[in-house]
């Protein structure tokens, strides 16, 4: 699961990403006007509160009863003639689709935008066996030239300017294009439609399935979803096992809160509920569909008290949108398919190993993903945990394990906390305060006062001024009667009543 | 069998698992809802969107509004719907002037010269099934004669449009396809909802019309 940056690490990449002027601004601006744009079409809908939370129930029945969901779904998907192929892994997954693409002796697959085909790799796998694979949407299409992945859930080349885009359809063989969106657009549109009607194979990927009808339901803007599942002969669908719901009604609210959350529109363009391949009588649409259902480690988290709740994820993108590190330093600092929030909690528990260790601390645990998500996935917990998880399997220096260590036994008992209190005040000497701050740029803290300065403890704390304030407020309110108070808090106040009882 | 070990079930759940509500139920007003507004409504969002919606209280309005947009475009081909859809809109005389080459419906081998011809039409035009006022959206289910592509390849799409069968919110269409007369679940013709012309803003953000679908959307609303 990653991308081209792979061989240096998140530091690097995310280093890397903040020098990048025009990544930074391209990147906030447009995940400024996709909150704007959200919080509008939330507001709108009214009871959004509400939305959610039902969205939540829907996502959490499904996904706590998904062995009977998914075997209904696969039933009667069969039902209505398509084929359903249960995928282990990825392998697997390349498998299945590699051996549909052999038996219809396909040259050339149209594909639109899906998370679960970039998870799984498919494209490098279906061109080294000599099968062109083409990305329609119009995103994909420019990180496709570019040979790129995308940096973002539901914008993929957020990080391109037009320019680049200009530079990119010229050497795809675009003659005299200028930047204007315009003329680009319209050489996609063009160049893309021949890829359409001659494609042997449309791949998509899934929004939702249903499980009582047995469709395929999907959300596009462009129309490129709707072109490559109803042109070509056969049409592919890889879903991840989870895009379940339990039925049509259900579709409602799932409809009201994935654009309004993913793009701030009440509805996409498309929303194309698919059910079977063509039926007899109809001109157009796919012969054959097929429909392959992929595990890689999602059934792992099923069970899990900690993480299935990950697998109630729709895939809107909001929580890339409100996170202060993504917002800084984009998609492909992450490294990994699925980027943001989401990405660093979907990552390490899809792909256990050491090389997606480090996701969890992507975040400053600020929870605005929580706040933004359409389900309500406490993703900012998942983060804590995740991090918890892997102290526990070993991760982390000694000197940092001995540092929490010390720190568990000094604040644990108000007479070591005093006599820590003390010795910090004689140690902070050395890491040089400057207008009462900290900003040392060496030893230990360095990583933290790299960026932030800390605050100097001050001379006397509140603990050991506390005895003289208590003798201050029973003088002022024995002159004035009063309760003198600004700072004053519960405490004083309790002070203060026993001053009187005294008088 | 897996999955269901997971979740703590010696094998899968057989019967489906009751719940306190399913879908939106509760999350809207119940309020009464009048004809007009719906009309209105649906109107005022298809324009939002970039689309354009022309109100015509008889079928001779809608005739001469359809031969006005048609003369306004002045297309080369027109693809049209074969299902009777002309003949109930009484707007046969206005389209064969437009005849396009692919109208006639070709057997499954030729499917590809089908839509070729399709793609080469400037103009779709497509009745629908369902419209939804709150999103701007028309509802088309596939079937004989009701080729997908005809809402798809051509540049514009023009879409005539019942009154009557306009719903205020998606959920009322989804629940009536559920219960669509003839047809089980899983029997369901592909379904495709249309909000506007296509969209995307992929390149800096900048909003452009008519990537991959239709660049226009006219909806021709029968009122009576």
């Amino acid at each position: 699961m990653t991308t081209s940056s792979e061989s240096l690490d998140l530091q690097d990449r995310a280093r890397r990403a903040l020098e990048d002027d025009f990544l930074r601004t391209a990147v906030r601006f447009t995940t400024d006007r996709l909150k704007t744009t959200r919080k509008t079409a939330t507001e709108q809908l009214g009871r959004w509160e509400d939305w959610r939370e039902r969205g939540r129930q829907i996502r959490a029945h499904t996904v706590s009863h998904l062995d009977h969901y998914l075997g209904l779904f696969a039933t009667n998907a069969r039902k209505a003639g398509a084929r359903v192929h249960f995928a282990a892994d990825a392998a697997d997954a390349e498998r299945v689709v590699l051996d549909i693409a052999k038996q219809q002796a396909a040259i050339l697959v149209a594909k639109s935008k899906s998370m679960v085909t970039e998870e799984i790799h498919l494209n490098r796998h279906l061109e080294e066996h000599g099968i062109e694979v083409v990305e329609t949407d119009l995103g994909e299409y420019i990180i496709q030239l570019a040979g790129e992945a995308p940096s973002h859930i539901i914008i993929p080349a957020i990080h391109k300017t037009r320019e680049q885009i200009r530079e990119l359809f010229a050497a795809d063989g675009a003659e005299d294009l200028t930047t204007d969106t315009k003329a680009l657009t319209a050489y996609a549109r063009k160049r893309l439609r021949e890829t359409f009607l001659q494609a042997d194979i449309g791949i998509t990927g899934c929004n939702f399935a249903i499980a009582e009808s047995g469709s395929v339901v999907l959300f596009t803007n462009e129309g490129n979803g709707r072109m490559v599942s109803t042109l070509p002969k056969t049409h592919i669908v890889l879903m991840g096992m989870e895009r379940i719901i339990p039925t049509l009604a259900d579709l409602d609210v799932m409809a009201n809160l994935l654009p309004r959350s993913a793009t701030g529109q009440k509805l996409t363009t498309y929303m194309s509920i698919v059910t079977g391949p063509r039926k007899l009588e109809e001109q157009d649409g796919p012969d054959d569909l097929h429909i392959v259902i992929l595990d890689n480690g999602r059934s792992r988290q099923l069970g899990d008290p900690e993480f299935q709740e990950i697998l109630h994820c729709i895939r809107c993108g909001a929580c890339l949108n409100v996170c202060p590190v993504y917002r800084h330093i984009g998609g492909h600092s992450y490294g990994s398919v699925y980027p943001g929030p989401i990405g660093a909690v979907l990552t390490p528990l899809l792909q256990e190993g050491p090389e997606f260790e480090e996701l969890p601390y992507a975040s400053s645990l600020c929870g605005a993903c929580h706040e933004a998500c359409p389900v309500k996935i406490p993703l900012h917990d998942m983060l804590a945990a995740l991090r918890r998880r892997q102290v526990e399997r070993g991760r982390g220096t000694r000197g940092e394990r001995m540092a929490f260590r010390g720190f568990q036994m000094a604040f644990s008992n108000a007479r070591r906390y005093r006599g820590t209190l003390r010795m910090a005040r004689m140690a902070q000497a050395v890491f040089g305060i400057r207008e009462g701050r900290i900003d040392a740029q060496f030893g230990a803290l360095r990583g933290w006062t790299a960026t932030r300065a800390a605050p100097a403890l001050a001379d006397k704390s509140f603990r050991e001024r506390y005895a003289s304030l208590e003798q201050d407020v029973a003088i002022g309110s024995s002159a004035s009667g009063t309760v003198q108070t600004s700072g004053a808090d519960g405490q004083l106040t309790v002070g203060k009543t026993e001053v009187n009882r005294d008088e | 069998m897996r999955i269901a070990t997971r979740l703590g079930r010696k094998q899968p759940l057989g019967e489906t698992p009751r719940r306190p509500v399913v879908g939106a139920a509760g999350l809207r007003s119940a309020r009464r809802i009048f004809r007009e507004e719906i009309i209105a409504r649906f109107c005022a969002e298809l324009e939002a969107l970039g689309g354009v919606a022309i109100r015509c209280e008889t079928t001779a309005s809608l005739r001469d509004q359809l031969s006005r947009v048609l003369q306004q475009l002045s297309p080369q081909h027109v693809a049209c719907w074969e299902d009777g859809l002309a003949e109930a809109f009484n707007v046969e005389q206005t389209l064969s002037g437009y005849q396009a080459d692919g109208r006639k419906a070709v057997s499954g081998t030729a499917r590809k010269t089908w839509l070729q011809r399709i793609a080469e039409a400037d103009i779709g035009i497509t009745g629908c099934d369902y419209a939804v006022a709150e999103t701007g959206t028309v509802v088309l289910l596939a079937g004989s004669q009701r080729g997908r592509a005809v809402s798809l390849l051509p540049s514009v799409h023009i879409v005539l449009v019942r009154g009557g069968c306009i719903r205020m919110h998606l959920g009322d269409v989804l629940h009536e396809l559920g219960h669509l007369p003839g047809h089980t679940g899983t029997t369901l013709p592909a379904v495709n909802f249309i909000s506007g012309p296509s969209r995307s803003s992929d390149i800096e953000n900048d909003l452009s019309i008519g990537v991959h679908g239709p660049a226009a959307l006219y909806a021709l609303i029968l009122e009576g």
